[in-house]
């Protein structure tokens, strides 16, 4: 190729658009033409302000985290956690364990005071306490919820979990998240429950099967009161 | 980034130390503008994250180097990220797009005080030029985007296009004249 060829693709080469033999000719010719070289300098900085122009957007919310998550030993697979790697920001730790507490008492409140069910919220805050030696899961957003974020915090030994969400849309009235375990590519529910007005919500996971029997979970908006299975699309979802 | 937070450069070498703190701090302040760049050359929400990730994990594993000889942090890690964005859209075998005027789907705009860097005049200078390119006639327009956010050579836009060769590469040097031109006369605010 000849320099009035060359000069016609150093706009391409400095875009790394040229074919095979373009590029040889190119790099064979830029030691000896200095108007090439400086060609080249310019087409560069235009393709530095293209790398630059590419419409700014935010990643989806918690991507450092799950990145954290990556970045921990092989032992951990992609999305799972241990307890304190999701907990290693000071106010969550306290805030999570008010939050469990509260949770705790609730049940108590609501199921009343026989000593058959003070037995079992001791056996809820046994379990609860089995979760700082478990596994987190982080359930990932999807359209239309894009920002929302949720983490499955399951037992050491399995039987127990936790579901905490962030960013949750605003439920309308007359309607209820419900949680959703897969098996087998079957939906059963993992319970009902509702969020805070910033997206913040709670849920003790109601399972009628281990929770290794599982592969997936999901969340849903449904009408009060549940359904049988899924009438909406996915909010959030991951592998268990 | 305040005057107490290490520079990138320190970031960097504490992460191939070893350091998964230092990485983290700068996924933290990159992972928007490798999103981007991930996120408009494959259009998937998903892909753009697994490829945002495996950027960052490649810095990790010492796979990547920044030099700074070679210019802006910035650039180094857009052009890594398009590279490894446009491997991906070929193993998935995906098409590559022009991006549609004010098409976000996908992607919440984010503002440019939230891009990493001291210098913001690259940013807008970059987001001038955007502007630049799509003042372009059309058809010149779609052969730079494909070559530069596809990674389509000469020979590949004839093929993607069905046109002939000499069409293609006239477009496309026709385009990057123009915008060298446009540029340089006005390369916008921040300069």
């Amino acid at each position: 190729m000849d320099h009035g060829t060359i000069i016609g693709v150093i706009p391409a080469y400095a875009l790394g658009a040229t074919d095979a033999h373009e590029t040889l000719a190119v790099e064979s010719h830029l030691p000896d033409c200095q108007d090439c070289r400086a060609l080249l300098v310019d087409y560069r900085n235009l393709a530095e302000g293209l790398a630059h122009s590419a419409p700014p957007v935010y990643a989806p919310l918690g991507i450092t985290e799950r990145m954290r998550a990556r970045l921990e030993p092989a032992t951990a697979s992609a999305g799972h956690g241990s307890w304190w790697s999701w907990l290693r920001r000071g106010w969550l730790a306290p805030a999570l364990a008010v939050a469990v507490l509260l949770l705790v008492l609730t049940n108590t409140y609501w199921m009343g005071h026989s000593r058959m069910l003070e037995g079992r919220s001791a056996q809820q805050a046994a379990a609860f306490a089995g979760l700082a030696n478990g596994r987190a899961v982080a359930l990932n957003a999807e359209a239309p919820a894009r920002y929302a974020q949720g983490v499955i915090y399951k037992s050491g030994d399995g039987d127990t979990a936790l579901l905490c969400v962030y960013g949750m849309p605003t439920l309308e009235e007359g309607k209820t998240y419900q949680l959703w375990l897969i098996r087998n590519g079957v939906r059963e529910s993992g319970g009902l429950f509702t969020v805070s007005a910033d997206g913040f919500g709670l849920l003790v996971l109601q399972h009628g099967r281990p929770l290794s029997d599982y592969s997936g979970a999901g969340v849903t908006v449904e009408p009060s009161g549940g359904s049988p299975a899924p009438t909406s699309p996915r909010l959030i979802g991951g592998n268990l | 980034m305040s005057d107490n937070e290490p520079d990138d450069i320190t970031l960097l070498q504490r992460s191939s130390a070893g350091d998964s703190d230092a990485l983290l701090a700068i996924h933290k302040r990159y992972a928007n503008l490798v999103y981007s760049m991930a996120w408009r050359v494959l259009n998937d929400v998903g892909l753009a994250e697994d490829v945002t990730q495996d950027v960052f994990v490649k810095i990790w594993q010492g796979g990547r180097r920044y030099d700074p000889a070679l210019g802006r942090f910035s650039t180094w890690i857009l052009t890594v990220t398009r590279f490894a964005a446009i491997d991906r859209l070929r193993r998935e075998r995906r098409q590559p797009r022009p991006l549609e005027p004010f098409s976000q789907d996908g992607g919440e705009p984010a503002a440019l005080e939230d891009m990493p860097g001291d210098d913001h005049a690259v940013w807008e200078r970059g987001r001038h030029l955007h502007l630049l390119v799509e003042q372009l006639p059309a058809e010149q327009r779609q052969v730079l985007e494909l070559a530069y956010f596809g990674g389509l050579t000469h020979s590949e836009l004839a093929a993607h296009l069905d046109l002939p060769l000499g069409t293609v590469k006239g477009r496309l040097r026709l385009a990057l004249e123009k915008l060298r031109v446009w540029w340089q006369e006005d390369p916008g605010s921040g300069r």
